[in-house]
């Protein structure tokens, strides 16, 4: 046994890793039960009105008037046009022949008229050119060579008139000899006034030179005369009576797309309509559709142009600018509230689409003072609604669907939920919030109450006091088969319901401000 | 992940207050009883030679308060290392403080060069961990923060933990000043391999009653040298990375003294680990810079805004780097030292025939945050020319009931040492709350 001893004794030691060793080879620690009694703050939110709008308004929409009060703003383009929409000038030219037996001498002189293509119903009478092209095309079949002449007293660049002259040479009509001048019009300016009529068409003088013997007989040539890409700087006339605009469109109310039910009336909505216009002639416009359609609903609340104090017209004229005020942009501003209409009663309650038409006339009344446009003028009409959040809540509810995880996954011998807040706004909240499975099947309601009540206010709606429960929150209790249900549920649907106490109108200004807590106790036997 | 595990081993399980093998002292024939007692000189001329690794090995632990294996034990099922503060925070008063400890010899050599004086040589490669875990870390972790303990300031204070691996050059010289007293010591050079040592530690957590609002407050510091020496990708490396150099350099002191009282009575005294190490190398000194470090709740703004940094609240998705920001922990590179774990040992022995005696030992022994003190009586019997063995009863702050062995074996050249402060302990350490043991095989040429 002697020998034994010393391997016995390395035995023991080996004996002593080999307990050990199961401490040694592991993942890491983990508690093997969680704590008795756990307590976890779960929300510590301050909202105030301010930071709510920069959080919740991404789209630059809710604003503080010069009171603080939260303004909604959903701003819009309802028409517009541009001048090149009203007048443009298509490519034109004109051609004629002139027969060899005209031509008794050398040389000999032609006047003719030349009207270009005018936009129906306009007269114009000045014309400054941004760009465009004349030519002047020669098919000759004389025997006999020579030149053409092409003045127009009414086209001048700088004060001196078009005057250009081409070439021709001997042609046979089997083989007409073919000669084209195009002359840029940049810079050119029609005074279209000094024709007959005084507006839309000038003359032209030709002169036809012969470089040697007169032509044949039966000879002839033909003179092509026209314009191209005309563009203009400026024009002057009378317009006359021109539809400016017959726009459909919509705007789109996203803010209140979330609402699962109940409903807002704003007391206070308006719209302002701001028109701008650089056309030298007066433009009637007139609202032909203007309706809302509420979410849920097909059948929509159509504007009236009549209130309690009196109506908003329709149509009505918006401001040019003058001779004087050439190239310079006048607005006319507008605007339709409870008053001079029914505004209030189309956006009081969850809209969600806002419907509009628009119809402009230029010159619907006759005007006889000149018109004028340059190229960059535009006539647009813009429209901006705006919904003060002053008014009665009615029990909307914001939804949400979360998915969650518990952390912990054994069965809590205790579940509460703590919620309280120290409410600055003037709109109480209560909070429902229901558990599902899977399948929305199994489900397990916990909590389903008031959570805050409201501030307290003044005559005009304003909150001036808050209403706390912060050291008396609302418990819920989950019992223990409740607790143990939740482990097998995985969404929970928020329901977040505001509501203003009954028939009372109250306003959301900046100052105003909440402080919403929550915490949960979990017990584990 | 491992790593973790053999930390919390060390931190959470109450393995404390190690005495060292006090029967060690007894054995004066194997002269690494030196290490405990300068004084000793052994009997004969030979040569004696500690073979590399094998010629000393000794494993300590012990726990002030409870046994490993009631609050921590691995999990057969999910291989995780299972923390069960609710088993045991009850049997905790303030804190419960731990230690362990390991050491071997690289080599080893012992020579009286005559009757009256011994030389000895070794080097020696010691690992200690010690550290306290406060009473209110447990009950939090029992019965959690909405419990009785609401609304309570939960102070941390006694939280520490200490890791000194370090290697030691040390020369003995014992001398016999006159027939009654021997006069030892030992100087040594110490090598600092790798270190972790908290600083300082005021943290204390409330929760608040109504919504259960957390709030940590106070401060905490520690410093670590070269801890990649001790960590890895996959889990630890401790003895599988041992360098051969370090330049974290110290010193240390042994010294000893034995009086012989008359031909059957000796008494002896030795101061042991007397030193530091100066840490400079790779060294890392954290410190929390938050005054108060405070959670109510998630914000729901934040989570409402596209561009929020809500964090993730996945355990599974903390990492250092979060830990450290949400802690404001800054960290410098500068040096600092660390002690050993200084000791008082005493120890009588009473010859009670030619082959039998009776001996008892008092030690105290300094760790970082607590002093830690045992007593042993030890009978050691002379079976045969080659062979003793005796048996000891320990007792201490830890554990009153501690039956160990010691024995030597002589096979020629060959000795061969058992010593045991804990049977028990010694197969089955993580069941008890005290266990020792230290053995090895010499040469004597």
């Amino acid at each position: 046994m002697k020998p034994l001893k010393p391997i016995l004794s390395i035995l023991c030691l080996s004996l002593l890793f080999s307990c050990v060793r199961d401490y040694l080879n592991t993942d890491g620690p983990r508690l093997s039960n969680w704590p008795s009694n756990l307590g976890i703050p779960l929300i510590d939110t301050k909202l105030s009105a301010s930071e709510l709008v920069k959080t919740v308004d991404t789209e630059d929409l809710l604003e503080f008037d010069e009171n603080g009060l939260i303004v909604l703003k959903y701003t819009g383009e309802l028409a517009s046009i541009e001048a090149n929409a009203i007048a443009n000038f298509p490519d034109t030219s004109a051609a004629f022949d002139v027969p060899g037996f005209v031509v008794v001498q050398s040389p000999i002189s032609l006047t003719r008229p030349f009207g270009g293509s005018i936009p129906e119903g306009m007269k114009i009478e000045h014309m400054s050119l941004r760009s465009g092209e004349a030519f002047l095309k020669i098919e000759s079949r004389f025997s006999e060579p020579g030149k053409v002449n092409v003045r127009i007293p009414a086209l001048t660049s700088s004060g001196t008139a078009f005057d250009e002259e081409v070439d021709f040479e001997v042609g046979t009509s089997q083989n007409p000899s073919i000669h084209e001048r195009v002359v840029d019009l940049n810079g050119y300016e029609f005074d279209f006034t000094l024709g007959t009529p005084a507006f839309n068409q000038f003359d032209f003088e030709i002169g036809l030179t012969m470089d040697n013997q007169l032509p044949g007989f039966l000879d002839s040539i033909k003179l092509e005369f026209g314009y191209r890409n005309l563009e203009f700087i400026f024009i002057d006339g009378d317009f006359g009576p021109q539809l400016v605009s017959l726009d459909q469109d919509s705007i789109y109310l996203d803010l209140f797309s979330k609402l699962i039910s109940g409903d807002i009336n704003f007391t206070d909505a308006r719209l302002d309509i701001d028109i701008e216009s650089s056309f030298g002639f007066p433009v009637d416009v007139e609202f032909t559709q203007l309706e809302v359609l509420e979410l849920g609903s097909n059948q929509p609340i159509v504007w009236q142009a009549s209130g309690p104090s009196g109506s908003f017209p329709n149509p009505f004229t918006i401001l040019n600018p003058d001779v004087s005020q050439v190239g310079q942009t006048v607005n006319t501003n507008l605007f339709m509230d409870r008053r001079n209409s029914n505004i209030d009663q189309l956006v009081g309650t969850k809209p969600k689409w806002l419907f509009h038409q628009i119809r402009g006339i230029a010159n619907a009344d006759s005007n006889t003072a000149k018109d004028f446009m340059m190229d960059s003028s535009f006539f647009k009409v813009n429209t901006t609604m705006i919904l003060p959040l002053t008014g009665e809540v009615n029990s909307i509810v914001l939804r949400d669907t979360i998915d969650f995880d518990l952390p912990f996954d054994e069965e809590a011998s205790e579940i509460a939920l703590r919620i309280g807040a120290d409410n600055g706004f003037p709109i109480e909240g209560a909070l429902k919030v229901v558990f599902y499975d899977e399948l929305f099947q199994d489900s397990l309601i916990l909590i389903d109450e008031k959570v805050f009540d409201a501030a307290r206010t003044n005559a005009e709606g304003k909150a001036v006091s808050s209403s706390s429960n912060l050291s008396d929150p609302v418990e819920v209790v989950l019992s223990e088969s409740q607790s143990k249900q939740i482990l097998n549920l995985n969404k929970a649907v928020v329901d977040f319901s505001l509501t203003t106490k009954q028939g009372q109108e109250v306003s959301i200004f900046d100052t105003d401000e909440m402080r919403l807590r929550m915490g949960v106790k979990l017990g584990f036997e | 992940m491992r790593f973790l595990a053999i930390i919390s081993v060390l931190l959470f399980s109450k393995l404390a207050y190690t005495q060292g093998g006090l029967g060690m002292t007894l054995l004066k024939d194997v002269h690494q009883s030196s290490y405990l007692n300068p004084a000793n000189i052994q009997e004969g001329e030979d040569l004696k030679i500690g073979l590399p690794i094998v010629s000393n090995v000794m494993f300590e632990g012990s726990s002030s308060e409870f046994q490993i294996s009631d609050f921590l034990y691995p999990n057969s099922d999910s291989n995780y290392l299972m923390i069960d503060p609710q088993a045991v925070y009850q049997e905790v008063n303030t804190k419960a403080n731990f230690q362990l400890g390991a050491s071997y010899d690289w080599l080893s050599l012992s020579k009286n060069l005559n009757e009256n004086l011994n030389l000895n040589f070794a080097i020696v490669e010691r690992i200690n961990i010690s550290g306290s875990l406060p009473y209110n870390l447990l009950n939090l972790a029992a019965t959690g923060n909405a419990g009785s303990l609401v609304g309570d300031n939960i102070g941390f204070e006694s939280l520490d933990a200490e890791f000194l691996w370090y290697r030691e050059y040390r020369i003995g010289l014992a001398t016999k000043i006159s027939d009654k007293i021997n006069f030892g010591g030992a100087v040594k050079y110490l090598q600092g391999i790798s270190s972790f040592q908290t600083i300082s530690n005021s943290l204390n957590l409330k929760t608040e009653e109504d919504f259960f609002d957390l709030s940590l407050r106070g401060d905490f510091s520690y410093s670590t040298s070269n801890m990649n020496m001790i960590t890895a990708d996959s889990g630890i490396s401790i003895f599988s990375k041992t360098p051969f150099w370090s330049t974290n350099h110290g010193v240390g002191v042994d010294l000893g003294l034995s009086f012989k009282m008359n031909e059957k009575t000796d008494f002896s005294l030795s101061l042991l680990d007397f030193g530091t190490i100066n840490w400079k190398n790779r060294t890392q000194n954290f410190e929390s810079n938050f005054d108060t470090l405070s959670f109510s709740g998630l914000n729901l703004l934040e989570l409402f805004s596209a561009d929020s940094n809500v964090a993730n609240l996945d355990a599974g998705s903390f990492n250092t780097d979060s830990v450290f920001n949400l802690l404001e922990i800054e960290s410098s590179p500068s040096s600092y030292s660390t002690s050993l774990p200084f000791s008082i040992l005493m120890s009588f022995n009473y010859q009670l025939s030619e082959k039998s005696s009776l001996s008892g030992v008092l030690r105290s022994r300094k760790f970082q945050s607590f002093w830690a003190t045992a007593v042993q009586i030890a009978y050691l019997r002379e079976v045969s020319e080659s062979l003793t063995i005796g048996g000891s009863y320990s007792a201490g702050t830890n554990g009153i009931f501690n039956l160990g062995f010691m024995g030597t074996y002589d096979l020629g050249p060959v000795q061969v040492y058992l010593v045991s402060d804990n049977i028990i302990g010694s197969f089955l350490p993580q069941n008890i709350r005290f266990w020792s043991t230290r053995a090895g095989i010499n040469l004597k040429l």
